[in-house]
């Protein structure tokens, strides 16, 4: 295959971008390459031929079968695809191949711009290691822990931290050899278990321990970064509502976070996309205490899910911008108008399943299809009447977006829209959601990373 | 016609091999088809099996500098190599899917391909 000539971020507009990846966030990045004038080119699966991102785009190319292994994670058929329509430039979307920096290389190897951070950004700041370090050198509080493997001496180590604190496997994942000691008591018993799990979960019992952060908030900070040392931080999103990490409602401003704890964590955002000399969209995740004390959890070096929130409290295109600063432009606007919150938006995750049976992804095809509407509302979705869920990939099948000048205000909309939602055919998390909107804790604003499991017991305990 | 007589008159057009048959007097006009009389969809099937593109990349005819001489009604074993299909980095290769003879050559060298197009079409052996 020829290459096609060597194309700088700063040499010219792009006329084509292939976008790799699926579902609504292809739409979603398709829709704004329609604004600004830029040809779009779609793949897709063989279990995505009747997908809307395949229908919506300019050109769309299979390239691969349905396992993403062998489709959309393999990166020699997407930069070949790419190479082959003449794309200028490749959008990852989130998910898949987002965070690999071999992904970001191999599509500047074959002459194209990757719309995302340099490899090096994303392999500095994707290894938690490397990023916790990274976070302590620009002064980003991190959880207190013992820094590497507690190899002997394990109860000093414990007391030097201070209690309580989680004990977890370095080669850990899962929640497996993670376990808590509330106190000096517990530990011997609890160092015990979670050295015996790791060892027989991965082979290897090694332990390191960190500070535990009780009832946490989950906080982010969404940050856009331009090729020229200029980075925004916008107002933070509360992304508290998870259930077993995955999140299902998000919102910005938090109903917890103050001005003052806004600006510290903005700021500490922007210090650490700095020092990794990032570029592009990015967020910034962080644990918040009970006394808005914050610390630095994880970078994800892509566009998130939940970006529409931020999008419609700033008002600003965040895919616009993703591509304007990859085509080498700087960033126009001002921190205090990223920073500006003109309303109160908030995000439901539906997803194809059944919350009745531990959330059971649900695959079928949709009879029936009527998105909420309206004043306010904005729904993210590639579904249609009479598609065939495909049962390959994750199950979320759109994003309610409602915004509001107020919190109560768009809690109300929330209901309504959620109310108005009709799908037949599959089962959906709208009744979850339902449940969350009635729960009188997070009507309050007044959650934490545990409320999810809660409501559920609560609602188990009714029947 | 009242419809016991129509009745009668379609029940003796079964014992008929007629498939189209008109009958008129003044206040009375009758036209019965019978279903040989419509028109056939035509046959669309066919006994050719596709060699589909294993790969979204270029074809190549040429494998490791040896050309694949390939020509229209040549007898093709199944497995047998029919080009490669360049991706970025990688190739793979595109086979014969059955014993039969090669009917249509639907790809020339350096032509893009994407995953599952057919590119060749065999007409397999009868046993």
């Amino acid at each position: 295959m020829t290459k096609p000539a060597n194309k700088t971020a700063a040499a010219k507009k792009f006329n084509k971008i292939l976008i790799a990846n699926r579902g609504e966030i292809a739409l979603r990045i398709i829709r704004t390459l329609r604004e600004m004038d830029i040809k779009s080119v779609a793949v897709y699966s063989q279990a995505d031929k009747f997908s809307a991102h395949v229908k919506a785009a300019d050109e769309a190319v299979c390239i691969g079968p349905a396992f993403s292994k062998d489709s959309y994670l393999n990166i020699d058929a997407v930069v070949a695809a790419a190479a082959l329509t003449g794309a200028d430039a490749v959008h990852p979307g989130y998910g898949f191949l987002s965070e690999n920096a071999r992904f970001a290389q191999a599509v500047t190897d074959a002459g194209m711009v990757f719309i995302g951070p340099k490899p090096e950004a994303i392999l500095k700041l994707g290894e938690k290691s490397r990023a916790r370090e990274l976070a302590i050198k620009s002064k980003v509080p991190v959880i207190a822990g013992s820094n590497g493997v507690v190899e002997k001496n394990h109860l000093k180590a414990a007391r030097k931290i201070g209690f309580p604190l989680m004990i977890k496997a370095t080669m850990g994942g899962g929640g497996r050899g993670m376990r808590p000691a509330m106190s000096e008591a517990d530990f011997p018993k609890a160092l015990d278990t979670a050295m015996a799990e790791a060892q027989a979960a991965f082979g290897d019992g090694r332990v390191y321990f960190e500070r535990l952060v009780l009832n946490p908030r989950h906080i982010e900070v969404q940050l856009a970064a331009d090729n020229y040392g200029n980075v925004l931080a916008f107002a933070e999103r509360d992304c508290s509502i998870q259930r077993k990490n995955q999140k299902l409602i998000e919102e910005s401003p938090s109903p917890f976070v103050d001005q003052k704890t806004r600006e510290a964590l903005c700021d500490a955002a922007v210090r650490l996309a700095r020092a990794a000399g990032y570029s592009g969209v990015g967020t910034v995740e962080f644990l918040m205490d009970e006394k808005r004390n914050f610390y630095f959890m994880e970078v994800n070096t892509r566009l998130q899910v939940e970006h529409p929130v931020t999008e419609l409290v700033s008002g600003l295109d965040l895919v616009k911008m993703q591509v304007e600063i990859a085509q080498g432009r700087r960033l126009s606007i001002t921190q205090r108008r990223a920073r500006q919150i003109n309303c109160h938006a908030m995000e439901h995750r539906i997803n194809a399943e059944d919350y009745t049976k531990n959330f059971m992804p649900c695959p079928a095809t949709v009879a029936e299809w009527i998105p909420s509407g309206g004043i306010g509302v904005r729904v993210d979705t590639h579904i249609y009447p009479g598609y065939t869920i495909p049962s390959f990939y994750d199950s979320l099948i759109a994003k309610l977006i409602v915004w509001a000048p107020t919190r109560a205000e768009a809690l109300k909309r929330s209901a309504r829209a959620l109310g108005e939602f009709t799908v037949r055919g599959v089962d959906t998390t709208i009744p979850f959601h339902k449940l969350i909107l009635a729960d009188t804790d997070f009507a309050a604003g007044n959650m934490n990373t545990g409320l999810v499991e809660r409501i559920l017991k609560n609602h188990e305990s009714k029947k | 016609m009242d419809t016991r007589t129509l009745a009668e008159f379609i029940a003796w057009s079964k014992t008929t091999d007629l498939q189209e048959l008109i009958y008129q007097k003044p206040g009375a006009s009758v036209q019965i088809k019978t279903a040989a009389a419509l028109p056939q969809s035509p046959d669309f099937s066919t006994k050719l099996t596709p060699a589909l593109s294993p790969a979204v990349g270029i074809y190549h005819s040429g494998v490791k500098g040896k050309e694949i001489i390939l020509k229209e009604n040549m007898e093709v074993k199944k497995g047998a190599l029919l080009g490669v299909i360049q991706m970025n980095k990688t190739s793979k290769e595109v086979l014969a899917p059955a014993d039969g003879l090669l009917k249509i050559i639907g790809v020339s060298d350096g032509q893009c391909a994407e995953y599952g197009q057919p590119l060749f079409f065999i007409e397999p052996k009868q046993p």
